[in-house]
């Protein structure tokens, strides 16, 4: 049975939740007490990660940590139609080329959320920048595919980097970023919302009706 | 401001009508004021202030079910009027007439959404400048410059976007003339590929058209600014006219790099003369 | 960032830092009504803290009490007594120290919506509020002799009330406002036929439309982890503060036109009569309402 180490509100975890529903994959989750006992940062669960990081995977003998390895593993291995994660290599590579941009670009949105949730007192204007110059190549990025008449970033249908994309795009107010001047990247994640057997996390409004 | 004048009785442009779809529900801004923009079911649109009258929760992280606006929050359903129709905590209760959210007049023409902030001067925008031709949307922009400095940078230094091009165009070589005959600012062009004349009408919400030699190749277009606050705008972007999917992508490609020179480009002596020539022209009172 | 001039708002008692999570010898900054301060765990246990203006301490904090596993500080002078709250320490219930969630916005905007009702069945659907049920029944509210604000006989069907609970259930809550920041919960317990879980909020307004949130619970459940507990609650907050950051202006309103309550919202027309009465200028706004 598939393992995964989660925490509730952590974006990373999120990706591999959004994925594991959308491939009705079977799963158990342990509750790690991330905030605020930081469970992931003593000896026991350093054992299983050297890192101390979340999210950690573990299907039999396998250990993977980290969004990225987890979500690619899982969409080789349970989806046989290879929509999730395409085996050809022009079009993982451009799957590759937004998840690294998620993994890099968008990361100063993830921490500034996660030092506004658990209510730190710095200066998060230098972050706050880059991630509106991040969101700002995402918007651009997603206007010319509509142009183009594509309704996803990295191929026709959706992928794990859309997937990847998402909380950090969808909870950019919870870092200080505003989304009334990226009408493209709102009109994506409605989109990405009205993928079948999507679910939200807390800070993801739900669609309603 | 004589460019991008921002008033209570001019329809400004928030969205394409192609970018809200029925059932969609977004947030835009003008001049500094919160707006909700949607589309019901039946596609009848919506433009509100952006506050539940309930406890000011941003409606436009709402949805809309049939006709009605469901705020997030506690779910109050209001219709089209703005008025409440259902409050979920009391299923039975006719809404109080005070629980109300406060509509602005909006008008969907030319392919665009528009809105006006109080009682709308016209019955229609003031698009004249289309010349019967109907404007195509592209994309969408926002930027970090306000309303006046982009009329003029998109009046003093053109978008050059010939769709059969492999890369960056370069700009025009001159700014050959600009004259300001009554309301009407003509600014003309000489390029490579012969002149472009670019208009704007002055002392209404700016409208940018731009039209180059026919023989260049290259598709008119138009550029409508929205003032989203006072150092932000929008610019809506449209082909004037029909054109091919790689019309549309070198013409917004041409606007993003505009976007990445927006700070040299307000400083040029290009938008200088411009400028001057419009400085001539009085906005008269709303009175007159 | 000022420190404020509001007498009313500067002598009372605000939690700020939960003492388990002040190791000895650790300094935590933060900021109180507007003014910076550092915390210092001593190596007796015993916090101290100083006013921190430009960078550099400037005075000390007369008024610095350990209650409850929480940090509590005066910047003024004491009107009155830390919240005396009687169930923490009786035996029975376990203590569960929540942590500190920030929110940007105002101390007052938080409090509302932690005694709030009515948006259970559509910002916690599934857990605390279903589609299914939406009314909320009525209940009672009073001002008590000693000046707290209570509602009492609130009730309300939840899918999944805590951690400990798979169906659904009806759940009876009280809520006790007994300062203007603070809230306490006592709602029916799963695990407990007769007695109550109680949750409570501290709230420490940093500035007037920024806080941070510290929060304890007293349950009966002797079975659920305290990851598992504490994953609830996160989850139940968050989803809260997804909406608490979209709601402008940030600043409570006190005067009733602007924003229009309904018969479930007597627990906030009482809460905003009561600060309004109270005089604090702190994070609320008196101004008389705009034309909407």
């Amino acid at each position: 049975m598939i393992r995964l180490y989660d925490y509730i509100l952590s974006s990373d975890c999120y990706k591999v939740r959004l994925l594991l529903g959308m491939l009705q994959v079977e799963f158990e989750t342990v509750k790690v007490n991330f905030h605020p006992r930081a469970e992931h940062r003593q000896p026991d669960f350093l054992a299983l990660n050297p890192l101390g990081s979340l999210p950690v995977l573990t299907d039999g003998d396998l250990v993977l940590r980290g969004a990225l390895p987890i979500v690619s593993y899982l969409a080789q291995t349970h989806d046989p139609a290879r929509r999730w994660y395409p085996a050809d290599a022009a079009a993982a590579a451009r799957v590759l080329m937004w998840l690294d941009f998620a993994e890099r670009e968008l990361a100063p949105i993830s921490e500034a959320r996660f030092l506004n949730l658990i209510g730190r007192d710095d200066d998060l204007s230098p972050l706050v920048a880059a991630g509106e110059a991040a969101l700002e190549i995402l918007e651009d990025h997603l206007a010319e595919g509509e142009i183009a008449g594509r309704q996803w970033v990295a191929a026709d249908h959706a992928t794990i980097a859309d997937l990847v994309l998402f909380p950090a795009s969808a909870m950019a107010p919870e870092g200080g970023i505003g989304l009334e001047t990226k009408p493209a990247i709102w009109r994506w994640l409605d989109r990405v919302k009205r993928l079948p057997n999507f679910i939200v996390m807390p800070g993801v409004l739900p669609l309603l009706g | 401001m004589r460019i991008g004048a921002v008033n209570l009785w001019s329809w400004y442009p928030v969205v394409a009508s192609s970018d809200l779809q029925a059932g969609a529900v977004m947030p835009a801004m003008l001049h500094g004021e919160r707006l909700v923009v949607w589309r019901s079911r039946e596609g009848r649109i919506g433009v509100w202030n952006d506050r539940c009258p309930h406890r000011s929760m941003s409606l436009s992280l709402g949805a809309t079910t049939g006709e009605t606006l469901v705020c997030p929050y506690h779910g109050w359903e209001f219709g089209s009027d703005g008025n409440c129709r259902r409050i979920p905590a009391h299923p039975a209760l006719t809404p109080s007439r005070a629980a109300r959210a406060r509509v602005y007049p909006a008008i969907e023409a030319a392919n665009y959404i528009w809105a006006c902030l109080g009682e709308p001067a016209s019955a229609q925008p003031e698009y004249g400048l289309f010349a019967g031709l109907v404007p195509e949307p592209i994309r969408s922009m926002h930027v970090r410059a306000d309303a006046e400095t982009v009329a003029l940078v998109l009046l003093s230094h053109p978008l050059v976007a010939h769709p059969l091009a492999t890369k960056a165009e370069r700009p025009p070589a001159e700014l050959a003339d600009c004259q300001l005959n009554g309301d009407i600012l003509a600014v003309t062009h000489a390029g490579e590929r012969g002149h472009i004349l670019c208009r704007a009408r002055l002392g209404l919400p700016s409208i940018v058209v731009c039209q180059p030699d026919p023989a260049s190749g290259s598709l008119p277009y138009a550029a409508l600014v929205q003032p989203t606050g006072e150092d932000t705008a929008a610019i809506h972007l449209a082909l004037l006219g029909n054109g091919t999917p790689a019309a549309r992508l070198a013409l917004n490609s041409a606007l993003v790099r505009l976007r990445h020179r927006m700070g040299d480009l307000a400083e040029s002596a290009w938008l200088l003369k411009v400028r001057n020539a419009a400085a001539g022209w009085a906005q008269p009172s709303p009175m007159t | 960032m000022m420190k404020t001039t509001d007498q009313i708002a500067l002598n009372d008692w605000y939690v700020v830092a939960a003492l388990s999570n002040l190791a000895a010898g650790q300094t935590h900054q933060t900021r109180l009504l507007g003014q910076n301060i550092s915390l210092k765990a001593g190596a007796d246990g015993r916090p101290t803290c100083v006013e921190i203006d430009a960078g550099q301490p400037a005075r000390v904090v007369e008024h610095v009490v350990v209650r409850y596993d929480f940090v509590w500080v005066c910047l003024g002078q004491p009107s009155r007594d830390i919240v005396d709250i009687p169930e923490i320490g009786a035996p029975g219930r376990r203590f569960i120290q929540r942590g500190r969630i920030g929110v940007a916005t105002s101390a007052q905007r938080v409090i509302e919506n932690f005694f709030d009702l009515s948006h259970f069945s559509f910002v916690h659907t599934g857990t605390l509020g279903g589609m299914d049920v939406t009314e909320v029944p009525p209940y009672s509210v009073n001002v008590r002799e000693n000046g707290e604000l209570w509602a009492t006989e609130c009730r309300f069907f939840q899918p999944k009330a805590s951690a400990a609970i798979a169906g659904g259930v009806e759940i009876a809550y009280n809520y006790r406002v007994p300062r203007p920041l603070m809230a306490i919960i006592y709602k029916t317990s799963p695990s407990h036929s007769t007695e109550n879980d109680i949750i409570g909020l501290f709230v420490q307004p940093r500035d007037e439309t920024d806080c941070v949130v510290h929060s304890f619970g007293l349950m009966w459940d002797a079975v659920s982890s305290d990851a598992a507990l504490l994953h609830f609650f996160h989850e139940v907050f968050a989803q809260d503060r997804s909406v608490l950051i979209h709601q402008l202006p940030k600043k409570l309103p006190l005067m009733p036109r602007r924003e229009i309550p309904t018969h479930s919202d007597a627990l906030s027309i009482a809460y905003r009569r009561w600060l309004d009465k109270s005089g604090l200028q702190f994070g609320v706004d008196r101004e008389t309402a705009k034309a909407a």
